[in-house]
């Protein structure tokens, strides 16, 4: 779900007209520049900004690319973040982003790697340098941004540059930067106003002191430019000027309330009132301000103050936003608190008008966690949100930071809870919300029913299919006719606990009308949902054509090509293969792969791989077919995917030889044996596992088995395992000479795959299936015309073309090619420090001249090259350069 | 809420001690050397952190940051 975007956070700051240019700063941001991070590291109020702005306003900064991008803490939202950076990126590099921005329109948010791989690959192209800005860098405290960034400066490419402005070290890989000479920095001692800025600071504001008084109050504020700013306007008009720097100067107070008071008290009440009242605010515009203020006069008053050097900076051109200074917001917003009690309900009311108008919802939250009304917070969370809502990260912050009582007082703000929780996996929290929500609203029936959808979709995230069906059963029973959205949500959670149930029939209805539902309501996310789950359970009941039908028309709905679209190809290219539309399956699945790759979802593109492979063995390929086998094992391995979907990975057993699939069968993680009662969750396994019996020739333990696997597939109405089981039953019968039951099950797996057309089913047993077929005396004559196209795609007598998928023939075939080797990745990741001192060892230093170099101890240093030996899996300083240097460790670009 | 541990926050410069509100109502305490002594209970570290970003974000200058032990009365 895509945040809008607030444009005033990627704006660069304007170099402000009055201010003293200190080209000593520019100079070094220039030359820094020239290495691929900055850092400017300094407390709020140094002038960090203002140095980036006045670089900017000089001619070589002039026309240097720059894109900036200003953090609040709502970028703590990883998908946030994202979209955020490439937005800023594509200021100065259009087009960048549309590839990985697709990434976004998933249900489930993208992993920041896989779309900083994406931007970085879009990147690679760029000739001429341009740098990007992270202002407040401070504001991150999510661990994956930061380990995003880390990745994002390991591969920065190399006409970019990253400056860096925070008020804290970033905890990013500085040492190693500062070690290979790749950083810039510039810390508070390098802001510091020097005596002479000092005297040309407030000669610049028109003030003229005696040396000594400069002296005075250099040493008061130690240089600090917030402080001499605000000195300087305490300063203007002041009869006494003596006497106030002396005051200032002999006073402990800490600066800030000392000066603001001075500024504050001597500006009109109604600007004062003005500016504490608009200190809540993080973003102002004069519209917003009138709205908050009740004036109307807000547009000429921010001019006025920005004039007045008030610390409120434009963040346009065009001058229609602003903000303050963080510091002085800071201070206005704590006299607030001390001064004023918080805003009416009707004020509140008014800015809850003003803000859900504009789509500004976290502002709005803040707004109301800075001291308004609370209540105003749950009703602009409940409009922020509709049915189901994508669960974002900072939604549940905030909801969180909202205090226990308040949200257990408001039905909706407990169901919104409930929903953010549901994806993080916080089920008994989550259940823990319904319950609230609806002894809050005295169950309300419309609250119990969305209570109900929540606590369908955690029962289905539970393995509890049958209290899935019935809680969304409840819900729909429950909601009016009025609620579409609503219906089409609890449809698509009943669709989904009948699937997992196996009961297709039931499900099929379900879907269809959860469509219908969701495309009267608009919700294209469930519709997408719907079509999907309807295709997959038509086909799987043997409905071939009109799951097609579906998936065209998914396919249709998808304008962009998102993630729900990925899934839809690969269901479609399912149905050709079976089909024997190789050349159109392939083509799916190659537009598959691709989406894939441009998002850098390495699952998908391993599935894809694997589908493919199948293909083109089919065809014949062997070799090709091996690569992408091999590939696709590759991605598994270095992207460390666990697991792909149950049918890619016993596809890619079957696509292995013979012994695969029984070192599959005895491996201990297989769990299945032939005494086992069917399942329909792992039906999949089930026949894999029967088919590896019959490659050891144990028929007759495989076909009773076979056959209770058919017995429950039959009942669940899913006909193409019904057809498999019947083929292998058949298969197993043969091997032990069984020639009557063998043609029987055949027959009968013709009687019912013929009307939908299977044929890989059948052509993917290879040279035994020939013999069978061979066998069976056809009645009807569709039936036999049937037999007969099949029969010319099988292999004729003992040396075919078509590989079977696990029989004789497949001994040879793939078992000869050897894959090449595989960097295997590293069991524990070096640390930084490691990573350190192995560029130390691989520039040839003693253990000696390390713990000089970066001030260790011997003892310290042994340790670190003995946890690198191990990590690494080497003896001799000799292996691990020759190690790290295969690895890529050594890259002066990491 | 005895078993809280006490911290003894000292930061350069006097603050108002209207500010206690900001700082988890730790008492604001002039301190020798014109430093500010932030004193009182503390939930745990998390506020600790928070407190100390308070006063990073306010420009101030740590000075120390102490545990003290709670004398029986």
């Amino acid at each position: 779900m895509l945040t809008r975007l607030l444009t005033t956070k990627l704006h660069i700051p304007l170099p402000r007209p009055s201010l003293v240019p200190r080209p000593r700063l520019a100079a070094r941001l220039a030359e820094g520049l020239a290495r691929p991070v900055t850092l400017i590291s300094a407390p709020p109020g140094s002038g960090k900004t203002t140095v980036v702005g006045e670089w900017r306003a000089s001619e070589s900064g002039r026309a240097y690319p720059l894109a900036w991008l200003a953090l609040d803490e709502d970028d703590n939202d990883p998908p946030r973040w994202l979209t955020y950076v490439i937005a800023a990126l594509e200021t100065v590099v259009p087009g960048i982003g549309s590839a990985a921005l697709d990434l976004f329109n998933t249900p489930v948010p993208p992993i920041p790697k896989d779309v900083l791989t994406v931007v970085l690959s879009r990147l690679e192209g760029v000739a001429t340098p341009f740098a990007l800005a992270l202002d407040d860098y401070h504001v991150i405290t999510n661990p994956a941004i930061h380990a995003a960034m880390t990745y994002f400066i390991e591969h920065l490419p190399p006409p970019m540059r990253l400056l860096i402005l925070t008020r804290a070290d970033p905890p990013l890989p500085l040492a190693r930067l500062r070690v290979r000479g790749h950083l810039t920095e510039l810390r508070s001692a390098d802001l510091r106003f020097t005596l002479d800025e000092v005297a040309a600071f407030l000669e610049q504001a028109g003030l003229t002191l005696a040396p000594d008084d400069i002296e005075a109050l250099e040493a008061r504020t130690e240089g600090w430019a917030a402080g001499l700013q605000l000195a300087a306007l305490s300063l203007q008009g002041q009869p006494e000027v003596d006497q106030f720097i002396r005051s200032f100067t002999g006073s402990d107070a800490y600066l800030v309330d000392y000066l603001a008071e001075e500024v504050l008290t001597r500006l009109p009440d109604d600007v004062q009132a003005f500016l504490l009242q608009t200190s809540v605010l993080n973003y102002l515009s004069a519209p917003l301000c009138d709205a908050l203020t009740g004036r109307t006069d807000s547009h000429a008053l921010l001019d006025q103050l920005t004039r007045a050097n008030l610390f409120l900076i434009p963040m346009d051109p065009a001058r229609r936003w602003f903000r303050y200074h963080r510091l002085f917001a800071d201070l206005l917003r704590y006299r607030l608190a001390v001064t004023r009690p918080p805003s009416s309900a009707h004020l509140s009311q008014r800015l809850t008008q003003w803000f859900t108008a504009s789509g500004l919802t976290s502002d709005t939250l803040r707004l109301a966690l800075a001291g308004l009304d609370l209540a105003v917070v749950a009703q602009a969370v409940e409009r922020s949100v509709g049915p189901g809502y994508a669960a974002e990260h900072s939604l549940l912050q905030w909801i969180e930071a909202l205090p226990d009582a308040v949200i257990r007082a408001d039905p909706a703000l407990c169901l919104t809870h409930a929903w953010a929780l549901v994806p993080v996996l916080q089920f008994q929290a989550a259940e823990a919300r319904v319950s609230d929500a609806i002894a809050a609203s005295d169950a309300e029936p419309q609250v119990v029913a969305e209570g109900q959808i929540v606590r369908a979709f955690i029962a289905q995230n539970t393995y509890q299919p049958r209290l899935a069906i019935e809680r969304a059963q409840t819900a729909l029973s429950l909601l009016g006719e009025e609620g579409l959205g609503w219906r089409s949500l609890a449809g698509l959670s009943l669709g989904m606990g009948y699937t997992l149930d196996g009961q297709l029939r039931s499900a099929i209805p379900v879907f269809e009308q959860a469509a219908t539902w969701g495309q009267a309501a608009g919700q294209a996310n469930i519709i997408l949902h719907a079509l999907r789950n309807l295709g997959l359970s038509l086909a799987r009941s043997g409905r071939l054509r009109e799951a097609v039908a579906t998936y065209e028309r998914a396919l249709a709905l998808t304008t962009t090509p998102s993630a729900g679209g990925y899934v839809v190809l690969v269901s479609l290219a399912d149905i050709y293969y079976e089909w024997n539309e190789l050349g159109r399956a392939a083509d799916l699945l190659r537009r598959a792969a691709d989406l894939s790759r441009q998002w850098g979802n390495w699952r998908q593109l391993a599935e894809c791989h694997l589908s493919l492979a199948q293909i083109l063995q089919a065809q014949g390929d062997t070799t090709p077919a091996a690569q992408y086998t091999v590939e696709a094992a590759r991605l598994k391995e270095v992207h460390h995917l666990g697991w792909l979907s149950p049918y890619h990975d016993t596809l890619h057993i079957r696509l292995g030889d013979a012994a695969t699939a029984l070192r599959w069968a005895a491996a201990p993680e297989c769990h299945i044996r032939a005494a086992d009662p069917p399942e329909a969750g792992r039906a999949l396994q089930q026949l894999m596992y029967a088919r590896a019996l019959l490659a050891q020739g144990r028929a007759l333990e495989a076909a009773p088995f076979l056959s209770r696997i058919r017995g429950l597939a039959e009942t669940d109405g899913r006909l193409d395992h019904v057809i498999a089981a019947l083929l292998l039953e058949a298969l197993a019968y043969h091997q032990v000479d069984e020639t009557a039951p063998a043609v029987e099950c055949l027959q009968q797996a013709l009687t019912l795959a013929a009307p939908q057309g299977y044929v890989r089913l059948f052509v993917d047993q290879g040279l035994p299936m020939t013999d069978l077929l061979d066998m069976v005396k056809s009645n009807a004559a569709s039936l036999r015309e049937y037999r007969a196209h099949l029969r010319r795609l099988l292999p004729d007598g003992a040396e075919g073309t078509v590989t079977a998928g696990l029989g004789e023939a497949t001994t040879t075939g793939l078992a000869g090619q050897t894959p090449p080797p595989l960097m295997v990745p590293l069991v524990e990741p070096l640390s930084e420090r490691e990573l350190e001192i192995l560029f130390l060892v691989a520039e040839g230093a003693s253990n000696r001249d390390i713990a000089d170099r970066l001030v260790l101890a011997l003892g310290t240093v042994k340790t670190h090259i003995h946890h690198i030996y191990g990590k690494l899996g080497v003896e001799s300083r000799t292996q691990a350069i020759a190690q790290a240097r295969a690895r890529g460790l050594l890259d002066p670009s990491r | 809420m005895d078993s809280m541990p006490i911290y003894a926050i000292r930061v350069k410069g006097r603050l108002d001690p209207r500010r206690a509100a900001w700082f988890d109502n730790l008492e604001i305490q002039p301190a020798p050397n014109g430093e500010t002594l932030l004193y009182g209970p503390l939930v745990d570290q998390a506020a600790l952190f928070g407190i100390l970003v308070r006063i990073r974000d306010l420009g101030l200058k740590l000075v120390a940051v102490n545990t003290v032990e709670p004398f029986d009365a």
